[in-house]
């Protein structure tokens, strides 16, 4: 049976998993997200999350270069979050207009869309391709 | 028509309608993706299957034989309405992670378009939510010209050839594209139902023209969608608020989804005569049959005909119990 620590720990695991997830998707799902208003958490929980990577580390959950690819991911969304917010709420625009604007298409945000697919692909090992099977 | 396939997350079903629909299941266990009827050879059926490779049928879809393809995640299987080898028309299938194979001998073997791979936006494309599980959705093949080709990456973009996938353009189709059509008499007219907008091309999908008259602004997802083979400006669409209630991917999440339907010019309406409440149905599939002839196959597995161009639906009484509660992935008409 699992202690509430490791359930803990485990369940922070899969909360970055899935934080990395959405930093990682293409630009018209990331612009979803933002209107179902989920890539505020997401956001959220990389930093915090992100921030207590030691403990992830000595549970065994990830390992060093996990550690290292998140680090970096986090360090690119944070050196952001001053200066473009756009991820965060749906402004000055009608849904439709904003799901088909450029939001998130800019140079800051290929570069964390990019080190968030490098960071997926290593946290999401074996687990990842059953995601299409299971979504139609 | 009275004849369809049914693929499910568990198989496929070769449905008879009568004032009831009788279900054979013919093939048991895998996910089928989708299911191509050759055009040429109407005995020749293919069942593209999620973990299980292609699957071929010689006998009209009354049994099926595992093929030598062996690409475990095949989304897609198009039969070419005009290009063909002897008696069987050429074959596309579209894989996870995204590449398109074309066989020009019923599927006995394949060849990469490996085209596909050295298209610069590759590097861009991923299936929500995760960025290594993108595929080829979806292939629509010309009606009259073999060196026009269409595919769709979900989550990707639609691209286009007209020199036989040697290259390829991105065209301005919605970048999600759940479901391509060709017409089937009108070979320039192609439709999209994609994540966030359906879509339509007049010049056999090279360029796309985006419209949602009449849709409410609160409805920003679409999936299935089957044109009139009588009438290429009457187009079913499915609809729903997000992909989450569409799909009832999260089980506590309500499900809440609708049909539409669009006449030329006048933009979209919505179908409830006949369907289901829109908060007690997710997403189903839809399919063309005869002129003004539509199914709409809901989930969990009922069946809805339209043979007023798809004003009204009907329920047809389906018994199958094993279809009840699985996803209906893939519907297409037989002409037997």
């Amino acid at each position: 049976m699992m202690s509430s620590d490791s359930s803990d720990t485990a369940q922070r695991k899969q909360l970055l998993r899935l934080a990395i997830q959405k930093l990682a998707c293409a630009p018209q799902a990331q612009r979803r997200y933002v209107q179902m208003g989920w890539m505020r958490p997401a956001i959220e929980n990389l930093i915090r999350i992100g921030d207590e990577l030691d403990a992830l580390q000595n549970a065994g959950e990830i390992d060093a270069e996990q550690v290292a690819l998140v680090t970096e991911l986090r360090e690119e969304v944070m050196r952001h979050l001053d200066t473009n917010q756009d991820f965060l709420e749906e402004r000055d625009a009608a849904p439709r207009e904003f799901l088909f604007g450029h939001a998130l298409e800019n140079d800051p945000w290929n570069r964390v869309r990019h080190t968030a697919r490098r960071c997926h692909s290593r946290l999401a090992g074996a687990d990842a391709p059953s995601a299409a099977i299971i979504a139609r | 028509m009275n004849t369809l396939f049914i693929g499910y997350n568990d198989g496929l079903a070769r449905v008879k309608l009568t004032d009831v629909a009788e279900a054979q299941f013919v093939l048991q266990g895998p996910p089928v993706a989708s299911v191509a009827v050759d055009p040429h050879e109407p005995d020749l059926v293919y069942a593209a299957t999620l973990g299980a490779g292609l699957w071929r049928s010689h006998d009209g879809g009354a049994t099926f034989q595992k093929s030598d393809f062996e690409w475990p995640l095949t989304w897609c299987a198009t039969v070419s309405p005009c290009e063909r080898t002897g008696a069987t028309g050429a074959l596309y299938l579209g894989t996870q992670l995204s590449a398109v194979f074309k066989s020009n001998d019923a599927g006995k073997s394949f060849e990469e378009l490996t085209t596909v791979q050295q298209i610069p936006s590759r590097s861009e494309w991923s299936f929500p939510p995760a960025p290594n599980t993108h595929h080829v959705h979806q292939i629509a093949l010309h009606l009259e010209d073999p060196d026009v080709i269409l595919f769709g990456v979900e989550l990707g973009g639609v691209y286009h050839s007209s020199d036989g996938g040697r290259t390829w353009a991105q065209t301005s189709a919605d970048p999600d594209p759940h479901t391509l059509r060709i017409h089937p008499t009108q070979p320039n007219r192609v439709y999209e139902g994609g994540g966030a907008s359906y879509c339509d091309s007049r010049d056999g999908g090279a360029s796309w023209r985006r419209d949602l008259e009449g849709i409410p602004d609160e409805i920003r997802y679409f999936y299935s969608l089957a044109v009139d083979s009588g009438d290429p400006a009457n187009v079913l669409l499915s609809g729903s608020r997000d992909p989450f209630s569409g799909h009832a991917v999260i089980p506590e999440m309500p499900v809440w989804s609708s049909l539409y339907r669009h006449k030329l010019d006048l933009g979209f309406e919505e179908i409830t005569d006949g369907l289901p409440p829109r908060d007690e149905t997710a997403m189903g599939t839809l399919a063309a049959g005869d002129a003004g002839e539509f199914v709409y196959v809901t989930e969990p597995g009922d069946i809805y005909r339209s043979t007023d161009g798809g004003r009204s639906f009907a329920t047809v009484p389906y018994a199958a119990r094993a279809a009840r509660g699985s996803i209906a992935r893939a519907v297409s008409f037989s002409p037997r």
